[in-house]
């Protein structure tokens, strides 16, 4: 069984980006990111440009392939697999999550396979699914949406378990049809569990998609940074990783203004 | 009438939190309930309200027994429960959203223009000005306002109110006891109101329970004779002290005075 959690969504804390920004905190990131490019700078004066190359040259190399397309259009690969692949996972944590949060007899059925599935290694199973899906876009989709499925389904439980019982109790008494306490009182209270999950979840189908690309693609960014590790263009690489970073968060501002959209920070006492 | 029969309920786990507790409300009428906690107050509300299956015993209404929640029924709680996300007018407009609409039309008594104007409610209850507000916004005070008018909204004949102003400063519970007792008195109201308090049992009711150490069953009970409305000017009235001093008599007789 999957255990009750507190009142707090599952993500670590410090992954938040908080709602309000100072001044002062909005220059942080900025300043953490000259500290880093400078350190960086700095390390790759000192070894040679196979094992560590300078931000300029990972810069020159990503301009490059901008200019020649081949950037946009692995990227575009990539999420062609890790879009539908959250989409799916979602999809998938909400059908198993549902029914295990309302039901003891469900949680008892499905929960084992669901813990289970997470001491599965997917990069040992996600072969398995090229063998049984061949090589397409299918069988990244799937390893996308298993890598996806757990934050989100693990936080879909929580929330919907996460409704104060006194506000049952309030919907009970004034006679709340089942499923407008699910819709009404269930699925809003359970929102800011969701959107942590759904956070964790995008950042993650980016690793899924590449993942699936390491063991069999003609593109993508995982295709491409498999090509630059083959060839010992360690600048390539690097801009494979950076790219893959940027959309990840491009992936994780997108949900976080989506849960602005909504004004999930009402829910907060 | 609302008739409580000898209610006994045992919990599944065995803890026994009430032994035939009867109680009869006029309509109308304002029965404060007192007791040590955990005597079986909120379990006799809950059962009450449809919320709870007794063990043994029924509660009737008007003459129907009571065997599951009715929009005959209000319920206010120690917490406003309130949902985040919906205003004030929102929240207030909730009973009017859930349930089938018969059971909805059947609870609307007297005046349903209310219904379709809140605005004379949010002023009967002092919100006004603070419509679209939402609950984080709002103070305990504020917010159990809120949760008395949303109780209001479908008129129900019987309101249930469990220790509603046992998280509220001194002040704001003054406040909130008059207000409450002016609106109850002017829509007619029949209440059933827990409370620690017992003059808060006093200022408010016509008829003061006192309950026995659980597993709760009624200890005796004090005829509130003050005149209405009331006001807090009457706290000090030698009858006033009398009547808090009965109760305390009868509640001191179950139990130590802690
Ligand atoms: N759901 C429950 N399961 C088991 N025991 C309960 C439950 N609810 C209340 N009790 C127990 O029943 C007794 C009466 O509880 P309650 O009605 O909440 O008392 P009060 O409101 O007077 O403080 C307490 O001893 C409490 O621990
Ligand atoms: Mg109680």
């Amino acid at each position: 069984m999957i255990a009750r959690h507190g009142n707090k969504p599952l993500t670590n804390r410090s992954l938040t980006i908080a709602t309000h920004y100072s001044a002062a905190s909005r220059l942080a990131p900025l300043l953490g990111l000259i500290a880093f490019v400078l350190v960086w700078q700095l390390l790759s004066l000192r070894y040679p440009p196979f094992i560590l190359p300078g931000p300029g040259s990972v810069a020159a190399r990503l301009i490059e392939k901008l200019a020649d397309g081949s950037l946009v259009i692995h990227s575009a690969a990539t999420l062609s697999a890790a879009i539908p692949g959250l989409i799916l996972g979602t999809l998938v944590a909400f059908a198993l999550g549902v029914p295990i949060a309302k039901s003891p007899l469900a949680d008892r059925l499905i929960s084992p396979f669901i813990v289970a599935s997470q001491g599965v290694p997917f990069v040992v199973v996600a072969p398995l699914l090229f063998i049984w899906f061949g090589s397409g876009l299918q069988a990244k989709i799937l390893v996308c949406a298993m890598v996806v499925f757990f934050p989100i389904a693990i936080n879909v439980i929580a929330g919907l378990r996460s409704t104060p019982p006194v506000l049952r109790d309030l919907f009970r008494a004034l006679g709340a049809t089942p499923s407008e306490m699910f819709l009404k009182l269930e699925l809003p209270s359970a929102l800011p569990f969701i959107f942590a999950g759904l956070r964790v979840g995008g950042t993650l189908s980016m690793i899924g998609a590449i993942t699936g690309e390491f063991l069999s693609a003609d593109r993508g960014l995982g295709f491409m940074i498999n090509l630059g590790n083959g060839l010992y263009d360690t600048a390539l690489v690097i801009a494979g990783v950076l790219t893959t970073v940027l959309i990840a968060l491009a992936i994780y501002s997108a949900i976080r203004l989506a849960e602005r959209a909504l004004r999930v920070e009402r829910w907060a006492e | 009438m609302l008739f409580a029969d000898r209610i006994s309920h045992t919990y599944p786990n065995g803890v026994q939190a009430l032994r035939e507790f009867s109680l009869q409300v006029a309509r109308g009428q304002f029965v404060a309930i007192v007791g040590p906690s955990g005597c079986g107050k909120s379990t006799l509300l809950r059962i009450i309200a449809g919320l709870l299956q007794p063990s043994a015993g029924a509660v009737w209404l008007d003459g129907a027994r009571i065997t599951q929640p009715s929009p005959r029924i209000g319920l206010m709680f120690q917490d406003a429960a309130l949902l985040p996300w919906r205003t004030v007018e929102q929240n207030i407009r909730l009973p009017l959203e859930l349930g089938s609409k018969a059971s909805r039309q059947s609870s609307h008594h007297g005046h349903p223009s209310l219904a379709s104007s809140i605005a004379p409610l949010i002023q009967l209850v002092g919100l006004s000005g603070f419509e679209r507000a939402y609950p984080r916004e709002l103070s305990g005070g504020m917010a159990q306002r809120v949760a008395l008018a949303r109780a209001l909204i479908t008129q129900p004949p019987v309101l249930l109110l469990d220790e509603p102003f046992g998280a509220l400063d001194a002040m704001t519970r003054e406040n909130l006891t008059a207000s409450v007792e002016s609106i109850l008195r002017a829509t007619g109201t029949t209440a059933i109101m827990v409370t620690h308090s017992i003059t808060e049992a006093v200022f408010l009711a016509d008829q003061v329970v006192v309950c026995s150490p659980r597993p709760g069953s009624v200890v005796g009970s004090v005829p509130i004779t003050l005149p209405r409305p009331r006001t807090w000017a009457m706290e000090s009235w030698p009858e006033f002290g009398a009547l808090v001093g009965r109760a305390r008599e009868l509640l001191g007789r179950t139990a130590p005075v802690v």
